[in-house]
C-alpha cells in the first residue's frame, strides 16, 4: 500500500468517526474532514443534492440536530488513488433510532471522493443511497 | 487539469448515457467500450447491487441488457471535477424507461468516475440511487 493509499484509507476511517459523531449530535468532525471549497458536492441519505461547502455543512448541521442516535461502520471498503484525487466505495451498516424510538437497521452504499489539498486528503464529494428511515428522521 | 481533459470527460459522460440507452435496446457493445476492464472498477446500480471488478460489473450490465427496458435517460445538474488522472462527476439522471411497456419515470442521483488510461478517459466507477 502506498503512503497515499494508506492516507486515503485513514480518511475513510475518519468518515465513519464523523458519521457517528453526527449521529450523536456533533457535526464538527465533518468540518475537519471536508474541503471547504465551493466545488464540494453532497448527495445525502435523505435524498438531497448539495453544491458547495456552505450548503453541504448546513445540511450536516441539520442532520446532527435532528438525529435521534445510532452507530454505523464500514464494510467492503474499496479505494482507488490516482494523482491528487481518490475514490472510496463501501457499504455503511448499523442502526439508527427511528422517529418512533425504535433502533432500526440501516444498510446503504456510499461513494466518497477525496482531493489532496496542501498535503492532506480532504473529502470533496459524497453520495449515500437514499434511505427512507433516515429521511423520516430528518423530516421529523 | 486541462480544458481538453474537461472536454474529454464531458464526452465520456455523454458516452456513458449513450451506452446506457443502447443497453435499454439490447446493445452491450458501447458499454463494454466505455468501461475500463480493470479488476478495481466498481458499480453500484439503481437496483442496489455493489460489484467489484470488470467481470462482475459486465455481468450486471448483461442482466440489464436482458431486461430490454427501452426508454431514454440523460444527465442533469452536472458537476465535473477533473484531475490529471482521475475525474469525478456528480449528476442527476432523468428520463423514462418502459418495463413491460409501462412508462416509468427515471429520477436518480449518480456519481460517475473516470480514469485516464492510455490517454483515454475510461469509466472506473458508477453509483446510482433512486429518489422517491
Amino acid at each position: 500500500m502506498t503512503p497515499d493509499q494508506k492516507a486515503v484509507h485513514e480518511a475513510v476511517e475518519q468518515w465513519f468517526i464523523a458519521l457517528n459523531a453526527m449521529l450523536a449530535g456533533d457535526p464538527e468532525p465533518f468540518s475537519e474532514l471536508y474541503s471547504h471549497a465551493s466545488d464540494v458536492t453532497y448527495m445525502g441519505a435523505e435524498g438531497t443534492y448539495r453544491m458547495g461547502w456552505a450548503d453541504t455543512y448546513a445540511d450536516w448541521k441539520t442532520q446532527a440536530e435532528r438525529s435521534l442516535g445510532g452507530t454505523v461502520s464500514g464494510e467492503n471498503i474499496h479505494v482507488v488513488v490516482e494523482g491528487t484525487l481518490a475514490m472510496a466505495s463501501h457499504f455503511t451498516k448499523g442502526t439508527v433510532t427511528a422517529p418512533d424510538g425504535k433502533a432500526t437497521d440501516l444498510l446503504v452504499r456510499e461513494t466518497s471522493v477525496f482531493r489532496k489539498e496542501h498535503g492532506t486528503w480532504k473529502l470533496i464529494a459524497h453520495q449515500a443511497d437514499d434511505h427512507p428511515i433516515w429521511a423520516s428522521v430528518i423530516d421529523g | 487539469m486541462s480544458s481538453s481533459d474537461e472536454l474529454a470527460v464531458r464526452e465520456a459522460l455523454d458516452g456513458f448515457y449513450s451506452a446506457l440507452n443502447a443497453i435499454f435496446v439490447g446493445n452491450l457493445a458501447p458499454m463494454e467500450a466505455l468501461w475500463s476492464h480493470a479488476d478495481d472498477v466498481t458499480y453500484m446500480g439503481p437496483f442496489g447491487d455493489y460489484r467489484l471488478g470488470w467481470a462482475d460489473v459486465r455481468e450486471s450490465w448483461l442482466e440489464q441488457q436482458a431486461m430490454k427496458l427501452s426508454g431514454d435517460v440523460e444527465p442533469a445538474e452536472i458537476k465535473l471535477n477533473v484531475g490529471s488522472e482521475l475525474a469525478i462527476v456528480h449528476n442527476l439522471e432523468v428520463g423514462h424507461v418502459f418495463p413491460d411497456g409501462h412508462d416509468e419515470p427515471v429520477h436518480l442521483r449518480a456519481t460517475n468516475m473516470f480514469r485516464k488510461e492510455n490517454d483515454l478517459w475510461k469509466m472506473i466507477g458508477h453509483h446510482a440511487d433512486r429518489l422517491p
